[in-house]
């Protein structure tokens, strides 16, 4: 059987991080286009970590006025989608320690979470869609948060390089991270 | 790298598989130049890996899936916060002058004035080995900060960081509400943080601009009380001093510190109040510390 290499590849890719297309227009232009794209993400991505609306919209902004001073220094424009994750992340990181949010969210989305689910699934699927995500879910809340934001950037698209620029760590230590996560969600799901 | 490379003959006669840390790899296109053929070799013939490479993506995807349908509900619209980042983008723009020259712009600068700009220079060296020279004899202070300056910042510069608070009593940042409002330092303010220690341009990835005393223990938003303190470069880092920042609020909520004890300790020397308030030479594990987090959630006796 002739294998296209091509079909695995359903994964949302972006684009290259290296090959960064807007090296010639304004920071200020540059900055705003940047956040159109990854306004939802990082959002999403601060939220799973546990923060509020709010703070995660906090961050987003002071994250995107450092991008912008650090675009109007000169500095390299290569992975900047990492860079900004990475900001955020540590802004993140020391808002949670401040807030102490965490918990009260997770158990905000416990309660919230089987009303998500109205879709054109009947009672019974909703119910098992929604008993798995959960199950899903509660795996990554165990796993280390280094594991968590692994899996949840990934989720938001990015690639691994980005990943591992947003983490400070290896390309080679984000898929271990992965795989290691992946083989836990997998063993929780059954399979 | 090569030690990795795969050889597909070699596997096949081994028995061996691509293991799911290069499967995932080769899936993100990160290790096709090297990798990909024979990986793509080895999952033409293996049905086993193509099976477990297609788990491993449906794994993920399923996750994807489920982290954007939990969060996707509670993303409040874009629109006012992207007029605001707009506005607060001209703000900035319009504060400071760009301090950035494209190459291009360099090299026109030095071709028109290369004179000046050579004798600027000579000054400028002049003038930083005058004051290297004073510093090494006159000032203890100045020779940390250019201490300080070869490397990172595990404590402050006393001089530019004393520490500054606000009024403020044991009940109020013991009460709930104050717990919770702990500001996020306003990036203008951050960045002269940044240029008082030199740091230019700002390094946010790799330093926090931290409260010297915590707001959670009276410490004002202030410059003299700001300063870049790195997040990973030394183990006395801003996860180390987060633990601090805990066990005395907690103590202080806890009747067991009074407030101005803890302001006087942990600006006096954070490190060595570390050392004194957990009874340990070095930093405990972030893992090890994760007990404390229940002072945040102390409510005030009366």
């Amino acid at each position: 059987m002739a294998f296209s290499s091509d079909s695995i590849l359903s994964w949302p890719l972006s684009p290259p991080a290296e090959a960064d297309s807007r090296a010639v227009s304004s920071p200020e232009h540059e900055v705003v286009e940047l956040f159109e794209e990854l306004r939802d993400r990082l959002l999403r991505y601060l939220l799973a970590l546990g923060l509020s609306a709010h703070d995660g919209e906090e961050i987003i902004q002071e994250s995107f006025l450092l991008l912008f001073q650090h675009l109007r220094h000169g500095k390299s424009r290569e992975n900047l989608r990492g860079w900004v994750f990475r900001v955020a992340r540590n802004l993140a990181l020391k808002q949670r320690a401040a807030n102490q949010l965490r918990q009260q969210r997770i158990v905000e989305f416990n309660e919230a979470l089987p009303d998500q689910h109205a879709g054109n699934a009947n009672p019974e699927e909703q119910l098992q869609s929604s008993r798995r995500q959960k199950r899903l879910l509660a795996v990554v809340r165990s796993l280390p948060e280094q594991d968590q934001s692994c899996l949840a950037m990934r989720a938001e698209g990015l690639r691994y390089r980005e990943i591992a620029t947003a983490l400070g760590i290896s390309l080679g230590s984000v898929a271990a991270s992965l795989a290691r996560s992946l083989g836990r969600l997998s063993r929780a799901d059954g399979g | 790298m090569n030690d990795e490379r795969l050889n597909d003959e070699h596997l096949h006669a081994s028995g061996l598989h691509v293991s799911d840390k290069q499967l995932l790899l080769y899936a993100d296109r990160e290790s096709r130049i090297l990798l990909g053929g024979d990986i793509q070799a080895h999952l033409e013939s293996c049905s086993q890996c193509r099976f477990r490479l297609g788990a491993l993506e449906s794994t993920l995807e399923d996750f994807a899936g489920a982290h954007r349908e939990t969060w996707d509900t509670e993303l409040p619209p874009a629109s006012d916060r992207h007029a605001l980042l707009k506005a607060r983008l001209a703000d900035l723009a319009a504060q400071e002058p760009a301090l950035h020259l494209s190459r291009s712009s360099w090299l026109a600068v030095l071709g028109q004035r290369r004179a000046a700009f050579a004798a600027a220079m000579i000054a400028a060296c002049l003038l930083l080995a005058i004051r290297l020279h004073r510093a090494a004899n006159f000032s203890p202070e100045f020779s940390a900060t250019l201490s300080a300056s070869r490397g990172h910042w595990d404590e402050p510069n006393r001089r530019l960081t004393p520490g500054a608070t606000i009024p403020v009593t044991r009940n109020e940042v013991c009460s709930e509400a104050e717990i919770k409002s702990v500001p996020v330092i306003p990036v203008s303010l951050a960045t002269r943080v940044f240029e008082l220690y030199g740091v230019t341009p700002p390094r946010p990835d790799a330093y926090e601009v931290d409260y010297l005393i915590t707001p959670e223990l009276g410490g004002a938003t202030d410059i003299r009380n700001l300063w870049p303190e790195p997040y990973q470069e030394t183990e006395w880092n801003a996860h180390i001093k987060d633990q601090l920042e805990d066990r005395l609020h907690e103590m202080v909520c806890h009747g067991d510190l009074d407030l101005a004890t803890a302001q006087r300790d942990i600006s006096a020397d954070w490190i060595a109040a570390y050392r004194k308030y957990f009874h340990t030479e070095r930093p405990l594990t972030e893992s090890s510390s994760v007990g404390r987090s229940a002072v945040k959630q102390f409510h005030p006796r009366a």
